[in-house]
């Protein structure tokens, strides 16, 4: 019912896909001891425990992750700003292009000259040739001997 | 460089692609001086009229029991997969609605599906975050389900979308929840190249749809989460070519206009839009209140062969009809007889163009076709 109720959920909101698929692999995960995220979580409590040269008192392991943190802070802000900037050249290049630009008019006549020109066997009128293989559909019976079997 | 001096620069760069931004816009529009609607009418054309009994339904193909998501043609023209909630692909055989095949998915959560060029292999993908393909012609397992040929495995996001690669069996372009697409070869099970990501210009939301060009199977356009269309260039996967403004919701459907240069696109906007894919203009919106006086989101489009028509499903059952060129509703297969009774997630059109075929949360698929008096010009 749980997973029904999800299931329902993640068609209504396309945009919260992802964290319904996150959510979804964790629990499978939650179910696979020593796959993914729970075995670095497994190493890094055996790395707690053990007492070994790597530990460190607890208040100098908050600060080291601390520092670290803002490192990677840092370095995803420097990331963040190198795509902005590149993203940026792009739009000038679209920008310099769009100076020589034609109008919407010519792809506009280019549209209705291209939709007129190719037979069309959903339209009540249209150009040739036809070809008698499109009523294929209403040719024999069409609801007998049909397959009705449900797929259970 | 100091964390104050980064944000700074961030600042900068930030209000300096919004400047642009705001610039490109200004300029696009100077240049929209009529749209195919205008352009239509100008030169005296009018809408396409249907008779009461003109497009009907004729086929109806049950035997999910589950929500259909999503469907494909083969390029013979005769059948169909189609993939549910129930967790199976069904093969249809749509002239005798016979089901050919019913694959019991590992994976239940399918959200795609596509038929190979050949006709003889078929992918899906969903929640795994991977494409599974089948060949037709394999043997089945002691339990009677057909084994996968071939796990397409890498993306970290959800499959929304995959398509093979015109005249190849043996390539297949993925959209995913992971905001990028894949070219993928079968053959290896690896991927050719990754458009957009982490490192490269690409979408900034959850890919939704893909849509490859029939008159140049280099170029393929996605639709995002992030409101945006992009099309792209095989050959290159560092940058779209372009990027595509102006939805103001999800762009959950996109498709390739059978002319190679436009593509449509549909929306939780609720408005369908055609884009030039040579000078960027967005050429038309297709958008109307429904009976309820209310915008519903689009789900699915397709055109018809010629492209004067414009299939679109929303999400309050209704499918309309679209005149492309006079940006006119002309019909609504959700009023006619024998319609779907729950929203129409997918469309497609039949190979030959004369038929039309709708996926629907009512668990059924149907298939619609012209039975009136065909009038050659």
């Amino acid at each position: 019912m749980i997973l029904y109720g999800v299931h329902q959920r993640f068609l209504r909101h396309p945009s919260s896909y992802q964290r319904l698929s996150l959510c979804i692999q964790i629990s499978l995960l939650l179910n696979h001891r020593f796959s993914g995220s729970s075995s670095s979580l497994k190493f890094s409590l055996w790395k707690m425990q053990s007492g070994g040269p790597e530990s460190a008192s607890p208040i100098t392991n908050r600060v080291q992750s601390l520092s670290s943190a803002e490192t990677r802070g840092k370095h995803r802000v420097h990331a963040e700003v190198k795509r902005l900037e590149q993203e940026a050249r792009f739009l000038e290049e679209e920008l310099e292009q769009l100076e020589r630009m034609d109008k919407a008019s010519a792809p506009c006549k280019e549209t209705l000259n291209n939709v007129e020109t190719r037979p069309d066997p959903l339209l009540p009128s249209t150009i040739g040739p036809l070809n008698p293989s499109w009523d294929r559909w209403f040719e024999g019976p069409q609801e007998s001997k049909g397959c009705r079997c449900w797929i259970l | 460089m100091s964390v104050a001096e980064l944000k700074e620069r961030h600042l900068a760069a930030t209000e300096t692609l919004n400047n642009l931004k705001q610039r490109l816009n200004q300029t696009r529009r100077s240049l929209l001086d009529t749209d195919v609607a205008g352009y239509a009418r100008s030169q005296g054309k009018s809408a396409v009229t249907f008779g009461p009994t003109d497009l009907v339904c004729c086929r109806t193909l049950q035997g999910h029991t589950g929500k259909v998501y999503s469907l494909d043609w083969t390029s013979e023209k005769t059948r169909i997969v189609s993939a549910s909630q129930d967790g199976r692909l069904i093969v249809w055989n749509a002239l005798t609605r016979q089901k050919i095949h019913a694959i019991k998915l590992p994976c239940a959560w399918v959200m795609t599906c596509a038929f190979s060029p050949t006709g003889q292999s078929i992918a899906c993908g969903g929640l795994d975050n991977a494409c599974s393909i089948f060949n037709l012609n394999s043997t089945t397992d002691k339990d009677g389900n057909l084994p996968v040929t071939r796990m397409l495995s890498g993306h970290k996001g959800y499959i929304s979308s995959c398509q093979y690669v015109p005249d190849e069996d043996t390539h297949l372009i993925t959209g995913s929840g992971d905001q990028t697409c894949v070219l993928w070869d079968i053959t290896t099970g690896l991927k050719t190249s990754v458009f957009g990501g982490e490192f490269q210009s690409g979408h900034t939301a959850d890919v939704l749809s893909v849509s490859i060009n029939g008159s140049n199977s280099r170029i393929f356009a996605s639709g995002s989460c992030d409101a945006t269309a992009r099309l792209w260039d095989t050959r290159v996967a560092s940058r779209a070519v372009r990027a595509f403004h102006g939805h103001e919701g999800d762009v959950n459907s996109v498709k390739f206009f059978p002319d190679g240069n436009r593509f449509g696109t549909g929306s939780e906007d609720g408005t369908c839009r055609l884009f030039d894919i040579r000078t960027g203009h967005q050429l038309q919106v297709y958008s109307q209140k429904h009976s309820d006086d209310k915008t519903h989101p689009v789900t699915s489009i397709a055109f018809s062969i010629s492209g004067r028509l414009l299939f679109a499903g929303y999400t309050n059952g209704d499918c309309y009809v679209w005149d492309t060129l006079l940006a006119k509703v002309v019909l609504n297969l959700g009023s006619l007889q024998d319609s779907h009774e729950d929203r129409v997630t997918c469309l497609g059109l039949a190979a030959d163009g004369s038929a039309l075929c709708t996926g629907s949360w009512d668990t059924n698929l149907k298939i619609w076709a012209f039975g009136g008096h065909r009038r050659v010009i």
